[in-house]
Protein backbone atom coordinates (compact mmCIF):
# COMPACT_ATOMS: atom_id res chain seq x y z
CA UNK A 1 0.00 0.00 0.00
CA UNK A 2 1.26 3.56 -1.10
CA UNK A 3 2.70 5.56 2.05
CA UNK A 4 0.14 8.16 3.18
CA UNK A 5 2.07 10.38 4.60
CA UNK A 6 1.33 14.07 3.69
CA UNK A 7 4.10 15.72 0.87
CA UNK A 8 3.67 19.35 1.03
CA UNK A 9 5.79 20.08 -2.09
CA UNK A 10 7.28 23.56 -3.84
CA UNK A 11 8.30 24.67 -7.21
CA UNK A 12 9.65 28.54 -7.86
CA UNK A 13 12.22 28.02 -10.97
CA UNK A 14 10.80 30.35 -13.10
CA UNK A 15 7.40 31.92 -13.89
CA UNK A 16 5.41 29.69 -11.58
CA UNK A 17 4.62 29.91 -7.64
CA UNK A 18 3.27 26.35 -7.36
CA UNK A 19 2.64 24.44 -4.36
CA UNK A 20 1.17 21.36 -3.80
CA UNK A 21 -0.14 18.47 -1.36
CA UNK A 22 0.32 14.72 -2.10
CA UNK A 23 -0.96 12.44 0.25
CA UNK A 24 -0.62 8.55 -0.83
CA UNK A 25 -1.95 8.97 -4.58
CA UNK A 26 -4.03 11.58 -3.84
CA UNK A 27 -3.18 15.33 -5.04
CA UNK A 28 -5.45 17.74 -2.41
CA UNK A 29 -3.97 20.33 -3.93
CA UNK A 30 -2.31 21.89 -6.53
CA UNK A 31 -1.75 25.23 -6.76
CA UNK A 32 -0.17 27.30 -9.95
CA UNK A 33 -0.08 31.36 -9.59
CA UNK A 34 0.90 32.23 -13.01
CA UNK A 35 3.04 35.14 -13.22
CA UNK A 36 2.68 34.91 -16.97
CA UNK A 37 0.47 38.02 -16.78
CA UNK A 38 3.40 40.25 -15.05
CA UNK A 39 5.80 38.72 -17.69
CA UNK A 40 3.72 39.61 -20.64
CA UNK A 41 3.89 43.46 -20.61
CA UNK A 42 8.12 42.59 -20.83
CA UNK A 43 7.73 39.83 -23.37
CA UNK A 44 9.31 37.37 -21.23
CA UNK A 45 10.72 36.24 -17.42
CA UNK A 46 11.80 39.20 -15.87
CA UNK A 47 14.48 37.93 -13.01
CA UNK A 48 13.85 40.35 -10.43
CA UNK A 49 10.21 40.16 -10.61
CA UNK A 50 10.16 36.77 -10.79
CA UNK A 51 11.77 36.67 -7.62
CA UNK A 52 9.77 39.65 -5.95
CA UNK A 53 6.84 38.19 -7.23
CA UNK A 54 7.22 34.73 -5.70
CA UNK A 55 8.06 36.41 -2.41
CA UNK A 56 4.93 38.68 -2.39
CA UNK A 57 2.44 35.45 -3.31
CA UNK A 58 4.21 32.53 -1.97
CA UNK A 59 2.95 33.14 1.94
CA UNK A 60 -0.59 33.29 0.59
CA UNK A 61 -0.66 30.53 -1.85
CA UNK A 62 0.62 28.76 0.54
CA UNK A 63 -1.81 29.07 2.95
CA UNK A 64 -4.69 29.03 0.74
CA UNK A 65 -3.29 25.56 -0.36
CA UNK A 66 -3.77 24.20 3.26
CA UNK A 67 -7.19 25.60 3.60
CA UNK A 68 -8.31 23.82 0.50
CA UNK A 69 -7.14 20.80 2.09
CA UNK A 70 -8.33 21.47 5.14
CA UNK A 71 -5.18 20.92 6.98
CA UNK A 72 -3.32 22.34 9.64
CA UNK A 73 0.71 23.37 9.08
CA UNK A 74 1.83 20.23 12.07
CA UNK A 75 -0.42 17.48 9.54
CA UNK A 76 2.32 17.77 6.82
CA UNK A 77 4.94 14.99 7.24
CA UNK A 78 7.28 16.15 4.76
CA UNK A 79 8.52 18.80 3.20
CA UNK A 80 9.72 19.39 -0.21
CA UNK A 81 11.27 21.77 -2.85
CA UNK A 82 12.90 22.08 -6.25
CA UNK A 83 16.53 23.12 -5.84
CA UNK A 84 17.35 23.95 -9.54
CA UNK A 85 17.69 24.05 -12.45
CA UNK A 86 16.30 27.65 -13.24
CA UNK A 87 16.53 31.10 -11.86
CA UNK A 88 18.20 31.85 -8.96
CA UNK A 89 16.46 34.27 -7.43
CA UNK A 90 13.13 32.50 -7.61
CA UNK A 91 15.28 29.03 -6.78
CA UNK A 92 16.06 30.87 -3.52
CA UNK A 93 12.68 32.07 -2.61
CA UNK A 94 11.39 28.85 -2.80
CA UNK A 95 14.13 26.89 -1.05
CA UNK A 96 13.97 29.12 2.18
CA UNK A 97 10.22 29.32 2.89
CA UNK A 98 10.14 25.11 2.33
CA UNK A 99 13.02 24.85 4.50
CA UNK A 100 11.55 27.73 7.07
CA UNK A 101 7.89 25.92 7.03
CA UNK A 102 10.16 22.30 7.90
CA UNK A 103 11.95 23.31 10.61
CA UNK A 104 9.09 25.30 12.33
CA UNK A 105 6.92 21.64 12.86
CA UNK A 106 10.46 19.98 13.10
CA UNK A 107 9.53 17.62 9.94
CA UNK A 108 11.87 16.25 6.87
CA UNK A 109 13.18 18.65 3.57
CA UNK A 110 13.59 17.22 1.06
CA UNK A 111 15.00 18.43 -2.54
CA UNK A 112 14.42 17.49 -5.60
CA UNK A 113 16.04 18.50 -9.21
CA UNK A 114 13.25 20.39 -11.59
CA UNK A 115 13.72 17.95 -14.52
CA UNK A 116 13.36 14.86 -11.92
CA UNK A 117 10.46 16.49 -10.84
CA UNK A 118 9.68 16.50 -14.65
CA UNK A 119 10.06 12.64 -15.57
CA UNK A 120 8.17 11.51 -12.20
CA UNK A 121 5.12 13.76 -13.34
CA UNK A 122 3.14 11.08 -15.05
CA UNK A 123 3.32 9.25 -11.77
CA UNK A 124 0.81 11.60 -10.20
CA UNK A 125 -1.67 10.14 -12.86
CA UNK A 126 -0.68 6.79 -13.53
CA UNK A 127 0.89 4.97 -10.98
CA UNK A 128 1.91 2.02 -13.26
CA UNK A 129 4.89 3.73 -14.96
CA UNK A 130 7.64 1.97 -14.42
CA UNK A 131 11.34 2.03 -15.61
CA UNK A 132 12.98 1.51 -17.54
CA UNK A 133 11.33 4.38 -19.95
CA UNK A 134 12.53 6.79 -22.74
CA UNK A 135 11.42 10.35 -21.86
CA UNK A 136 11.28 13.20 -23.84
CA UNK A 137 11.67 16.51 -21.36
CA UNK A 138 10.77 19.90 -23.11
CA UNK A 139 10.19 22.72 -21.68
CA UNK A 140 11.30 26.61 -21.77
CA UNK A 141 14.80 26.47 -21.05
CA UNK A 142 15.58 22.12 -21.42
CA UNK A 143 15.65 19.68 -24.34
CA UNK A 144 16.59 16.57 -23.92
CA UNK A 145 15.99 12.77 -23.98
CA UNK A 146 16.43 10.46 -21.02
CA UNK A 147 16.51 6.95 -20.82
CA UNK A 148 15.75 6.35 -16.77
CA UNK A 149 17.14 2.75 -16.43
CA UNK A 150 15.57 2.69 -13.00
CA UNK A 151 14.69 5.34 -10.36
CA UNK A 152 17.71 6.97 -9.83
CA UNK A 153 19.69 5.98 -12.91
CA UNK A 154 19.43 8.68 -15.31
CA UNK A 155 21.12 8.72 -18.53
CA UNK A 156 21.07 11.81 -20.46
CA UNK A 157 21.38 10.39 -24.11
CA UNK A 158 20.87 14.00 -26.04
CA UNK A 159 20.22 17.49 -25.35
CA UNK A 160 20.22 20.70 -27.07
CA UNK A 161 23.29 22.52 -27.91
CA UNK A 162 21.74 25.79 -28.30
CA UNK A 163 18.38 27.00 -28.16
CA UNK A 164 15.65 24.80 -26.18
CA UNK A 165 12.62 23.61 -27.46
CA UNK A 166 10.56 26.36 -25.27
CA UNK A 167 12.97 29.34 -26.62
CA UNK A 168 12.97 28.53 -30.01
CA UNK A 169 9.05 29.03 -29.67
CA UNK A 170 9.09 31.89 -27.67
CA UNK A 171 11.89 33.85 -29.66
CA UNK A 172 10.10 33.64 -32.97
CA UNK A 173 7.14 34.26 -31.41
CA UNK A 174 8.22 37.46 -29.72
CA UNK A 175 9.56 37.86 -32.74
CA UNK A 176 6.33 37.96 -35.09
CA UNK A 177 4.46 39.57 -32.29
CA UNK A 178 2.19 36.55 -31.38
CA UNK A 179 2.63 36.66 -27.74
CA UNK A 180 4.52 34.91 -24.82
CA UNK A 181 4.42 32.33 -23.66
CA UNK A 182 5.25 31.35 -27.81
CA UNK A 183 4.14 28.02 -27.83
CA UNK A 184 0.34 28.54 -26.63
CA UNK A 185 0.25 31.25 -28.87
CA UNK A 186 2.03 29.64 -31.94
CA UNK A 187 -0.05 26.54 -31.20
CA UNK A 188 -3.41 28.73 -31.28
CA UNK A 189 -2.18 31.22 -34.15
CA UNK A 190 -1.45 27.76 -36.23
CA UNK A 191 -4.78 26.41 -36.06
CA UNK A 192 -6.02 25.61 -39.12
CA UNK A 193 -2.69 26.21 -40.97
CA UNK A 194 -0.85 24.18 -43.32
CA UNK A 195 1.91 22.15 -41.38
CA UNK A 196 3.65 21.94 -44.92
CA UNK A 197 3.00 24.76 -46.38
CA UNK A 198 6.38 26.47 -45.74
CA UNK A 199 9.61 24.72 -46.14
CA UNK A 200 11.58 24.44 -42.80
CA UNK A 201 14.60 23.00 -41.96
CA UNK A 202 14.70 20.11 -39.45
CA UNK A 203 18.33 20.96 -38.12
CA UNK A 204 20.65 17.81 -37.17
CA UNK A 205 23.27 17.80 -34.99
CA UNK A 206 26.65 15.91 -34.89
CA UNK A 207 25.85 14.04 -32.44
CA UNK A 208 22.89 11.94 -33.08
CA UNK A 209 20.55 12.46 -30.44
CA UNK A 210 21.34 15.89 -29.51
CA UNK A 211 18.72 19.28 -30.81
CA UNK A 212 19.81 22.31 -32.57
CA UNK A 213 16.93 25.04 -32.79
CA UNK A 214 18.98 27.87 -33.72
CA UNK A 215 19.13 27.41 -37.33
CA UNK A 216 15.38 26.97 -37.76
CA UNK A 217 14.97 29.85 -35.54
CA UNK A 218 17.02 31.82 -38.30
CA UNK A 219 15.33 30.20 -40.73
CA UNK A 220 12.26 31.15 -40.16
CA UNK A 221 13.18 34.88 -39.12
CA UNK A 222 15.11 35.04 -42.78
CA UNK A 223 11.59 33.52 -44.79
CA UNK A 224 9.82 36.12 -42.88
CA UNK A 225 12.46 39.05 -43.56
CA UNK A 226 12.56 37.66 -47.01
CA UNK A 227 8.76 37.18 -47.79
CA UNK A 228 7.07 38.83 -51.13
CA UNK A 229 4.19 40.06 -50.55
CA UNK A 230 3.04 38.30 -53.40
CA UNK A 231 3.14 35.05 -51.44
CA UNK A 232 -0.05 33.71 -50.81
CA UNK A 233 1.48 32.80 -46.92
CA UNK A 234 -1.15 33.24 -43.94
CA UNK A 235 0.25 33.44 -40.37
CA UNK A 236 -1.71 30.19 -39.53
CA UNK A 237 0.32 28.64 -42.27
CA UNK A 238 3.42 29.97 -40.85
CA UNK A 239 3.20 29.34 -37.15
CA UNK A 240 1.39 25.72 -38.16
CA UNK A 241 5.17 25.24 -40.39
CA UNK A 242 7.61 26.68 -37.58
CA UNK A 243 5.07 24.26 -34.98
CA UNK A 244 5.53 20.94 -37.28
CA UNK A 245 9.44 22.05 -37.79
CA UNK A 246 10.05 21.79 -34.16
CA UNK A 247 7.72 18.49 -33.19
CA UNK A 248 9.09 16.74 -36.16
CA UNK A 249 12.80 17.78 -34.80
CA UNK A 250 11.65 16.47 -31.24
CA UNK A 251 10.47 13.31 -32.41
CA UNK A 252 13.23 12.16 -34.83
CA UNK A 253 15.84 12.02 -32.24
CA UNK A 254 13.55 10.95 -29.56
CA UNK A 255 11.98 8.08 -32.28
CA UNK A 256 15.50 6.91 -32.92
CA UNK A 257 16.85 6.83 -29.48
CA UNK A 258 13.60 4.45 -27.97
CA UNK A 259 14.21 2.40 -31.31
CA UNK A 260 17.91 1.59 -30.71
CA UNK A 261 17.72 1.15 -27.19
CA UNK A 262 14.38 -0.94 -27.45
CA UNK A 263 12.39 0.41 -24.64
CA UNK A 264 9.21 -0.08 -24.01
CA UNK A 265 7.76 2.00 -22.12
CA UNK A 266 7.46 5.89 -23.35
CA UNK A 267 6.99 9.27 -21.22
CA UNK A 268 7.42 12.89 -21.67
CA UNK A 269 7.06 16.50 -19.86
CA UNK A 270 8.01 19.74 -19.64
CA UNK A 271 5.60 23.01 -20.67
CA UNK A 272 6.35 22.31 -24.35
CA UNK A 273 4.83 18.75 -23.52
CA UNK A 274 1.15 20.83 -23.30
CA UNK A 275 1.37 21.23 -26.99
CA UNK A 276 -1.42 19.19 -28.81
CA UNK A 277 0.38 18.43 -31.82
CA UNK A 278 3.41 16.65 -30.20
CA UNK A 279 1.32 14.91 -28.09
CA UNK A 280 -0.49 13.93 -30.82
CA UNK A 281 2.49 12.53 -32.60
CA UNK A 282 3.92 11.11 -29.44
CA UNK A 283 0.49 9.19 -29.43
CA UNK A 284 1.10 8.20 -32.72
CA UNK A 285 4.70 6.66 -32.63
CA UNK A 286 3.51 4.46 -29.49
CA UNK A 287 0.35 2.94 -31.30
CA UNK A 288 2.53 2.15 -34.58
CA UNK A 289 4.85 0.50 -32.30
CA UNK A 290 3.19 -0.95 -29.51
CA UNK A 291 4.56 0.86 -26.50
CA UNK A 292 3.43 1.88 -23.76
CA UNK A 293 2.96 5.75 -23.07
CA UNK A 294 3.09 7.94 -20.27
CA UNK A 295 2.17 11.52 -20.92
CA UNK A 296 0.76 13.83 -17.92
CA UNK A 297 -1.97 15.89 -18.73
CA UNK A 298 -0.74 19.17 -20.11
CA UNK A 299 -1.35 20.92 -16.69
CA UNK A 300 0.88 18.35 -15.08
CA UNK A 301 3.29 18.69 -18.10
CA UNK A 302 4.15 22.58 -17.43
CA UNK A 303 5.72 23.76 -14.17
CA UNK A 304 3.80 22.89 -11.14
CA UNK A 305 4.68 21.69 -7.68
CA UNK A 306 2.89 18.21 -7.90
CA UNK A 307 5.36 16.68 -10.18
CA UNK A 308 8.05 18.06 -6.92
CA UNK A 309 5.97 16.03 -4.57
CA UNK A 310 5.25 12.74 -6.04
CA UNK A 311 9.38 12.72 -6.62
CA UNK A 312 9.77 13.38 -3.08
CA UNK A 313 7.22 10.75 -2.02
CA UNK A 314 9.65 8.18 -4.87
CA UNK A 315 12.31 9.07 -2.96
CA UNK A 316 14.02 10.67 -6.21
CA UNK A 317 15.64 13.45 -4.04
CA UNK A 318 18.86 15.70 -4.36
CA UNK A 319 20.26 15.23 -1.09
CA UNK A 320 19.23 12.62 1.66
CA UNK A 321 16.75 13.58 4.15
CA UNK A 322 17.74 17.17 6.13
CA UNK A 323 19.76 18.74 2.98
CA UNK A 324 21.31 21.73 5.11
CA UNK A 325 23.60 23.06 2.34
CA UNK A 326 22.24 23.00 -1.26
CA UNK A 327 23.80 24.74 -3.75
CA UNK A 328 21.09 26.19 -6.21
CA UNK A 329 22.03 26.16 -10.13
CA UNK A 330 21.42 28.08 -13.08
CA UNK A 331 22.19 24.78 -15.19
CA UNK A 332 22.52 20.52 -14.72
CA UNK A 333 25.36 19.80 -12.61
CA UNK B 1 41.18 40.37 -42.41
CA UNK B 2 37.94 41.35 -44.03
CA UNK B 3 34.85 41.45 -41.70
CA UNK B 4 32.89 39.22 -43.93
CA UNK B 5 33.29 35.98 -42.17
CA UNK B 6 31.78 32.47 -43.69
CA UNK B 7 30.91 30.02 -40.81
CA UNK B 8 33.97 28.17 -41.28
CA UNK B 9 36.14 31.43 -41.27
CA UNK B 10 34.68 32.15 -37.48
CA UNK B 11 37.45 30.16 -35.42
CA UNK B 12 40.17 31.88 -37.60
CA UNK B 13 38.73 34.75 -37.07
CA UNK B 14 38.34 35.08 -33.81
CA UNK B 15 41.73 33.32 -33.10
CA UNK B 16 43.67 36.49 -32.07
CA UNK B 17 40.82 37.95 -30.45
CA UNK B 18 40.66 35.17 -28.13
CA UNK B 19 44.21 35.03 -27.38
CA UNK B 20 44.06 38.65 -26.38
CA UNK B 21 41.42 38.37 -23.48
CA UNK B 22 42.60 38.94 -20.20
CA UNK B 23 40.60 38.59 -17.23
CA UNK B 24 38.11 39.77 -16.02
CA UNK B 25 36.55 40.80 -18.91
CA UNK B 26 33.35 41.83 -20.03
CA UNK B 27 31.92 40.98 -23.46
CA UNK B 28 28.66 42.68 -25.18
CA UNK B 29 27.25 40.93 -28.34
CA UNK B 30 24.67 42.39 -30.46
CA UNK B 31 23.13 41.61 -33.67
CA UNK B 32 19.46 40.58 -34.50
CA UNK B 33 17.40 36.97 -33.96
CA UNK B 34 19.27 34.28 -35.33
CA UNK B 35 22.44 36.22 -35.81
CA UNK B 36 24.92 33.78 -34.26
CA UNK B 37 25.53 35.77 -30.35
CA UNK B 38 25.16 32.50 -28.43
CA UNK B 39 27.53 30.76 -31.28
CA UNK B 40 30.60 33.31 -30.41
CA UNK B 41 29.62 33.18 -26.88
CA UNK B 42 30.00 29.07 -26.61
CA UNK B 43 33.48 29.64 -28.59
CA UNK B 44 34.59 32.11 -26.04
CA UNK B 45 33.55 30.14 -23.27
CA UNK B 46 35.17 27.11 -24.48
CA UNK B 47 38.44 28.90 -25.16
CA UNK B 48 38.12 29.13 -21.40
CA UNK B 49 38.35 25.70 -21.00
CA UNK B 50 34.98 24.98 -20.11
CA UNK B 51 33.52 22.04 -21.36
CA UNK B 52 29.71 22.43 -20.26
CA UNK B 53 27.45 22.03 -23.37
CA UNK B 54 26.99 25.75 -23.26
CA UNK B 55 23.17 26.47 -24.18
CA UNK B 56 21.34 29.88 -25.05
CA UNK B 57 20.71 32.23 -21.36
CA UNK B 58 17.62 33.95 -22.85
CA UNK B 59 15.03 32.37 -21.04
CA UNK B 60 16.32 31.65 -17.91
CA UNK B 61 18.30 35.00 -18.16
CA UNK B 62 21.88 33.94 -16.56
CA UNK B 63 23.98 30.84 -16.71
CA UNK B 64 27.03 30.50 -14.56
CA UNK B 65 29.82 28.23 -15.82
CA UNK B 66 33.06 27.07 -12.93
CA UNK B 67 36.27 26.32 -14.81
CA UNK B 68 38.89 26.02 -12.14
CA UNK B 69 39.31 29.44 -10.70
CA UNK B 70 37.32 31.41 -13.34
CA UNK B 71 33.71 32.21 -12.96
CA UNK B 72 31.54 32.55 -16.46
CA UNK B 73 28.14 34.62 -15.99
CA UNK B 74 26.38 34.41 -19.43
CA UNK B 75 24.19 36.76 -19.59
CA UNK B 76 21.25 37.43 -21.84
CA UNK B 77 19.45 40.93 -21.79
CA UNK B 78 16.32 39.83 -24.38
CA UNK B 79 14.04 39.53 -21.75
CA UNK B 80 15.15 42.34 -19.30
CA UNK B 81 12.32 45.56 -19.03
CA UNK B 82 15.00 47.81 -17.73
CA UNK B 83 18.82 48.69 -16.90
CA UNK B 84 17.67 48.28 -13.09
CA UNK B 85 16.90 45.13 -13.23
CA UNK B 86 20.55 44.12 -14.84
CA UNK B 87 21.70 45.89 -11.93
CA UNK B 88 19.46 43.28 -9.47
CA UNK B 89 21.42 40.31 -11.02
CA UNK B 90 24.06 41.79 -9.15
CA UNK B 91 26.96 40.41 -11.23
CA UNK B 92 30.20 40.43 -10.59
CA UNK B 93 31.05 43.24 -13.13
CA UNK B 94 35.25 43.20 -13.77
CA UNK B 95 35.77 41.11 -10.31
CA UNK B 96 38.61 38.66 -10.19
CA UNK B 97 38.81 35.79 -12.30
CA UNK B 98 35.59 36.10 -13.80
CA UNK B 99 34.14 36.58 -17.51
CA UNK B 100 30.86 38.07 -18.13
CA UNK B 101 29.46 37.97 -21.54
CA UNK B 102 26.10 39.97 -22.20
CA UNK B 103 23.99 38.97 -25.11
CA UNK B 104 21.63 41.62 -26.51
CA UNK B 105 24.08 44.41 -25.28
CA UNK B 106 22.45 46.87 -28.09
CA UNK B 107 18.93 46.36 -26.09
CA UNK B 108 19.87 49.01 -23.51
CA UNK B 109 22.06 52.32 -24.03
CA UNK B 110 22.61 52.15 -20.61
CA UNK B 111 24.33 48.23 -21.16
CA UNK B 112 27.26 50.13 -23.40
CA UNK B 113 29.72 50.09 -20.16
CA UNK B 114 33.44 51.52 -21.02
CA UNK B 115 35.08 49.17 -20.10
CA UNK B 116 32.89 46.22 -22.15
CA UNK B 117 34.23 44.64 -25.20
CA UNK B 118 31.42 44.66 -27.93
CA UNK B 119 31.35 42.37 -30.30
CA UNK B 120 28.53 43.25 -33.35
CA UNK B 121 27.64 40.91 -35.82
CA UNK B 122 24.88 41.54 -38.79
CA UNK B 123 23.88 38.96 -40.72
CA UNK B 124 24.81 39.71 -44.79
CA UNK B 125 23.18 36.09 -45.79
CA UNK B 126 22.73 32.73 -44.56
CA UNK B 127 26.45 31.64 -44.42
CA UNK B 128 27.74 35.03 -43.67
CA UNK B 129 27.58 37.79 -41.35
CA UNK B 130 29.61 40.84 -41.24
CA UNK B 131 31.25 40.86 -37.49
CA UNK B 132 33.23 44.05 -35.60
CA UNK B 133 35.09 43.46 -32.54
CA UNK B 134 35.74 46.95 -30.37
CA UNK B 135 37.98 46.75 -27.67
Amino acid sequence: MLDEKIILGFETSCDETAIAILKGDELLVNTISSQVDIHEKFGGVVPEVASRAHAEMIRNIFHASLNSANLQISDIDIVSTTDGPGLVGSLVVGYNFAKSVAWSIDKPFLTVDHMVGHLAAPLIENRTMKPPFMTLLVSGGHTQIVLVEEWGNYQLLGTTIDDAAGEAFDKLSRFCGFGFPGGPAIQKIGEGGDPNKIELPRPKTKHEYNYSFSGLKTAATNFLNNLDLNDKVTKADFAASYQEAIVDSLLSNFVKAVNETGVKNISGGGGVMANSRLREKMNIFAENNDLNIYLPTPKLSTDNAAMICVAAQNNLTTNDINADDVRLSSIIT
Amino acid sequence: MSNFIKEDDLDNFLDSYLKSLILPKIIGLSGPLGAGKTTIAKKIIKFFGCNDVVTSPTFNIVKNYEVGEIKIFHVDLYRLGSWSEFIDLDLPLNEENTLVLIEWANLMAEANIPIMDLIEINIVDEHTREIFINV
